[in-house]
């Protein structure tokens, strides 16, 4: 009888202790600030030919010495946040009489130095300033260019760097030289034009446009 | 003999009424609402405003300021502050050029397509308030966690004086990472718990990210949903809610039902050993006194609507 006593007041006692166990206990609340947004800005290029239309590349076809080609690329921060913009030439592909036309082929690339969007013609970064503001960037054979990135920024004020929203007009002409006859033992007649070896040859190349964040 | 049976039946009959009102009174202790409650606010005490940041990019920094006061009856002493990630979400608004050439292949509407958290780091910085009213913070407690792993757990910010009105700093840094690209365009948007307690225990040092809910018993989180509903006062509307918490136990992490349906289990079974001990040795003379379970029964009821 005694330990059925014992038990239930130690049941008993267990109630409370439980119920006290749980009062052991601190108040607590919180409150909360709804709807917080964080959202990431945009960096990416876009492309036109400066007049918005979509860019031409360069196509040569049946060029001769002395004969050149010039396009114009207006290079749009289409992102929120600004970009240093270099160009790259990339992905050179000859056959065997254009590896000597790859070295005959002379790139020079520039840009429009302080030109200016005017409000209304967006997409007409090209030409607007005339070649009065055009700076040179750099000259070198197609052979030669792509060894190192263009840095666009040091096309003046406009391309330091590409704000958002912003276009640079970017120059790319390549020229085809015309270089001179080599000599020949036998007389003037018998000389050669040193651009023989390219003929019939054939370049594919990439331009390749980026911006990075500044 | 009979009359010593009598006695002892008495005073043992006593002991679950004596329960029974200390479970009653307990309670009914803690079916009022909590004396302790805070609101987060601005500098000028008005309703803070959501956290909005906008055209983030890798190495960029924002930080908040959010300020906090223990405003409705004040206890003394101490109490301990918290912040919490919740509600997260990661929208992607489309899969931009860039993040389509980075690999980028959750493109769609949904909450989870965004990658935004992942390359955001939180600092949270605790700071006191100046008589002026000014927050100066101090040195971080809590860095290196990106927003994504930093959701849904608690950041303890330090304890300080109930009178007092704190402050604390959370920073977010965009990680200067490979895949940036990822996140172009996204946006990441959550809910900032904040939660003050007069639960000083040690296990919260500061600084330190608690364990996950999902992690945990989840009973202290969700007891305030849970057992008093979310109690919306009308600011909602303006990017705040209220939720009380009346029938959690902060300390235990307990719910008030369980403990006290425990409690009122082991009351039952106390009644029914002298119940037992009555129809063996007492007889009916003791019925009228031990044979109610109501007492019990009835506090435990209590205690589940509490």
């Amino acid at each position: 009888m005694n330990k059925k006593i014992l038990g239930s007041s130690v049941a008993i006692v267990a109630a409370v202790g439980l119920l006290g166990g749980g009062t052991f206990a601190a108040f607590s609340h919180y409150d909360t600030v709804e709807d917080n947004q964080l959202v990431s800005g945009t960096l990416q290029v876009g492309l036109s030919d400066g007049q918005g239309e979509a860019a031409v590349p360069l196509a040569f076809e049946n060029m001769t010495p002395g004969e050149s080609q010039t396009i114009e690329v207006a290079l749009t921060n289409d992102g929120t946040v600004s970009g240093d913009a270099t160009l790259w030439f990339t992905d050179l592909v000859t056959d065997e009489a254009g590896a000597a036309l790859a070295d005959q082929l002379e790139i020079t690339v520039g840009n429009q130095r302080e030109g200016r969007v005017l409000p209304g013609t967006r997409d007409r970064a090209c030409g607007l300033d005339g070649q009065g503001n055009y700076q040179h960037l750099r000259t070198a054979s197609l052979t030669d260019i792509g060894a190192t990135p263009i840095d666009l920024r040091n096309g003046g004020l406009r391309a330091n760097p590409l704000r958002a929203g912003d276009q640079s007009c970017v120059v790319v002409t390549a020229t085809f030289l015309d270089l001179p006859d080599t000599t020949d033992e036998r007389g003037p007649a018998y000389a050669t034009s040193a651009n023989n070896d390219a003929q019939g040859g054939s370049v594919t190349f990439d331009l390749v446009f980026r911006l990075d964040q500044s | 003999m009979k009359a010593r049976a009598k006695i002892v039946v008495r005073r043992l009959s006593l002991a679950p009424l004596l329960a029974g009102l200390l479970l009653g009174s307990a309670v009914a202790v803690h079916a009022q609402a909590p004396n302790v409650s805070t609101t987060v606010v601005d500098a000028q005490g008005e309703t803070v405003s959501a956290i909005e940041a906008e055209g983030l990019y890798p190495t960029m920094s924002v930080e908040h300021v959010v300020f906090v006061a223990v405003d409705a009856p004040t206890p003394d002493g101490q109490v301990r502050l918290e912040a919490e990630i919740v509600d997260l979400q990661d929208h992607e608004h489309g899969c931009l050029r860039p993040e389509i050439r980075a690999g980028d292949i959750t493109c769609g509407p949904g909450p989870d397509q965004g990658e935004l958290s992942e390359q955001l780091e939180v600092t949270w910085r605790p700071g006191l308030v100046t008589p002026a009213g000014t927050c100066v913070l101090g040195d971080p407690v809590a860095s290196g966690q990106r927003l994504r792993a930093l959701a849904g757990a608690r950041v303890a910010l330090g304890t300080f004086d109930a009178a007092e009105r704190r402050c604390f700093g959370i920073e977010q840094h965009f990680l200067d990472l490979p895949e940036n690209n990822l996140a172009q365009g996204d946006s990441s948007s959550f809910d900032l718990r904040v939660r003050v307690s007069q639960d000083l225990d040690d296990e919260d040092v500061l600084g330190v990210v608690i364990e996950r809910p999902e992690e945990s018993e989840g009973t202290d989180r969700e007891a305030p949903r849970g057992a008093a509903g979310r109690d919306t006062d009308g600011d909602q509307a303006l990017g705040r809610s209220h939720d009380r918490g009346a029938g959690g136990l902060a300390h235990t992490g307990h719910d008030l039902a369980v403990i006290a349906g425990a409690a009122g289990i082991a009351l039952l079974l106390g009644v029914g050993l002298l119940r037992r001990r009555r129809t063996t040795t007492v007889g009916d003379a003791v019925r009228a006194t031990t044979d109610d379970p109501r007492p019990a029964t009835g506090r435990a009821d209590t205690g589940a609507h509490a």
